[in-house]
């Protein structure tokens, strides 16, 4: 029963990331990121981090996906209709898109290869008490490196979209 | 086997539930207004909603022509799903809870954001301008109230230090194993009842619950922040196109959130299964009022009285518009939630230590 459904969840991910990339139709290759970032998050569940599944949710489903949905309602009429994705030959960023993907797919088979899939999960447990003071005291440095980005995109945003320069 | 029944009857007892709040929700609003409400079908029009519901499934499941007919079929199934996950961790009683996990509450804010991607999806694949505007709005209204909501919970979570929900409600009765201060002053760890609820233990955490509350309303698309279906402007919003099933299904999901808010709030706020009854010297009233049972009675008694806040709402305030929804929650509520924040971890730190 567990082993069908993270089967079940594996071939969710890997297909709607296939149907994402290959539909024709923005909007709908955004819902199938959706499937496929939810079926993620229930691979993530299996790996004993519960918490970094349900963030994994939150983050990706509830702001990534949602901005990228209004960023595709709110552009142009002609993105609204059936966009037809270009077909033609294969350019230059393409070509680098697909050596950056080659690569990351090494390092992940080298890791996986390293560490093979016998090896035991040393499990701390996920409570939110180890990962809050493991934030606060060994990696409290990034933590807030990383919220002074925010910040600065925060202020930013309220830069661009402010109407009146002078106020 | 336990785990698949109960999940049933839980799925059986929100469609009943939402049937009788569409039946409630009619005879208050006659009420309110001074009229006569549902009276035909059943005594006192108890099975108005029930007739409704029947004609609903007969009827013809049309759907448009230019609509996106898969994501059209998708999207009350996403939403329904959406709303009902999110009772898997809600602690009905001391002894039963569907799934403690101990990022209860955090799950729980994160199913709310799947079912505005189904809204979404509905208004997207109506094909419909009206549906669009009104997933539109839906949408920047759910994510922004998602901020105070979030900090509101978070105020209260800094006291209890831990977001299982289960672990919350025993912190407030005669069950927990810490101490509980009325107001910081006053022991009443083995009194329990009202005294020991969530609002009682801080002064702030009533405008927690208010802040909440309104939140809640707006994540529900109830009046007065009902202008994603404001009918005068948008015929009925994401749903216009809707027929059938699938307008029940996202019918019944509108219930049931109302009802998942409630609960919410019940259980943070209002001692989810505890007893408002305290122990009073040899009338040891909590102690008998704290059981199985008795914890389901609590909190679906706890957790109706708010959706009948939120119907008497509904039938008395009028609609908001845009910029005084956001003016309300960017102005308004989410800078008082930050003081909030502030105030519990002040609270924890100097009055409970």
């Amino acid at each position: 029963m567990i082993n069908l459904i993270f089967y079940f969840f594996a071939f969710l991910a890997i297909a709607a990331a296939l149907y994402a990339v290959s539909t024709k139709q923005i909007i709908r290759s955004v819902f199938a990121m959706f499937a496929c970032f939810f079926a993620i998050s229930g691979l993530l569940v299996f790996a004993q981090s519960d918490f970094i599944a349900i963030a994994h949710l939150m983050i990706y489903v509830g702001g990534i996906l949602v901005v990228m949905v209004f960023g595709i309602m709110l552009s142009q009429k002609a993105s609204l209709s059936n966009v037809v994705l270009q077909k033609k030959s294969i350019s230059l960023h393409q070509y680098l898109a697909l050596l950056a993907c080659v690569a990351l797919f090494v390092i992940l088979m080298y890791f996986f290869y390293l560490y093979g899939p016998n090896t035991p999960i040393h499990y701390v447990g996920s409570d939110i008490e180890i990962i809050g003071i493991a934030l606060l005291t060994k990696y409290l440095l990034p933590f807030e490196l990383v919220s002074l980005l925010l910040l600065a995109a925060f202020i930013f945003t309220a830069m661009v979209t402010r109407k009146n320069k002078n106020l | 086997m336990a785990f698949y029944f109960i999940s049933i009857v839980l799925l059986g007892f929100i469609a009943v539930y939402a049937l009788m709040a569409v039946w409630a929700e009619r005879k208050i609003s006659a009420w309110i207004q001074d009229r006569v409400g549902p009276v035909v079908t059943g005594k006192y029009g108890l099975l108005q909603t029930f007739a409704d519901i029947f004609k609903m499934l007969q009827k013809e499941d049309i759907t448009p022509t230019l609509a996106d007919k898969k994501l059209f079929l998708a999207a009350p199934i996403l939403v329904f799903t959406a709303v009902f996950m999110g009772f898997a961790t809600i602690p009905f009683s001391p002894t039963y809870i569907s799934s403690s996990i101990n990022i209860g509450i955090f799950y729980l804010l994160a199913i709310v954001s799947i079912e505005v991607l189904g809204i979404l999806m509905a208004g997207w694949a109506s094909n419909n301008k009206y549906a669009l505007l009104g997933s539109i709005r839906s949408i920047a209204q759910i994510i922004s109230y998602e901020i105070p909501a979030a900090l509101a919970i978070l105020s209260v979570i800094m006291l209890f230090q831990t977001l299982n929900l289960q672990e919350i409600c025993m912190q407030q009765g005669i069950l927990s194993k810490q101490k509980i201060y009325f107001f910081g002053f006053w022991e009443v760890s083995k009194i329990g009842g009202v005294f020991a609820w969530t609002i009682f233990q801080a002064p702030h955490l009533l405008i927690a619950f208010i802040i909440y509350f309104i939140a809640s309303l707006a994540e529900c698309n109830r009046t007065p922040f009902d202008i994603p279906e404001a009918e005068s402007e948008l015929v009925a919003g994401f749903h216009v196109e809707y027929t059938g099933f699938k307008f029940g299904a996202l019918f019944l999901a509108e219930y049931a959130m109302m009802f998942l808010v409630s609960m919410i709030a019940a259980v943070l706020f209002f001692g989810g299964w505890n007893t408002p009854l305290p122990n009073l010297a040899s009338f040891a009233l909590a102690d008998y009022t704290t059981g199985t049972y008795w914890g389901i009675v609590w909190i679906l008694l706890k957790a109706l009285s708010l959706v009948l806040l939120q119907v008497w709402i509904r039938w008395t305030f009028p609609r908001y518009r845009m910029d005084q929804l956001m003016t309300l929650c960017w102005k308004v509520l989410i800078p008082l939630s930050f003081v909030l924040v502030l105030f519990s971890g002040i609270w924890k730190l100097f009055i409970l230590n």
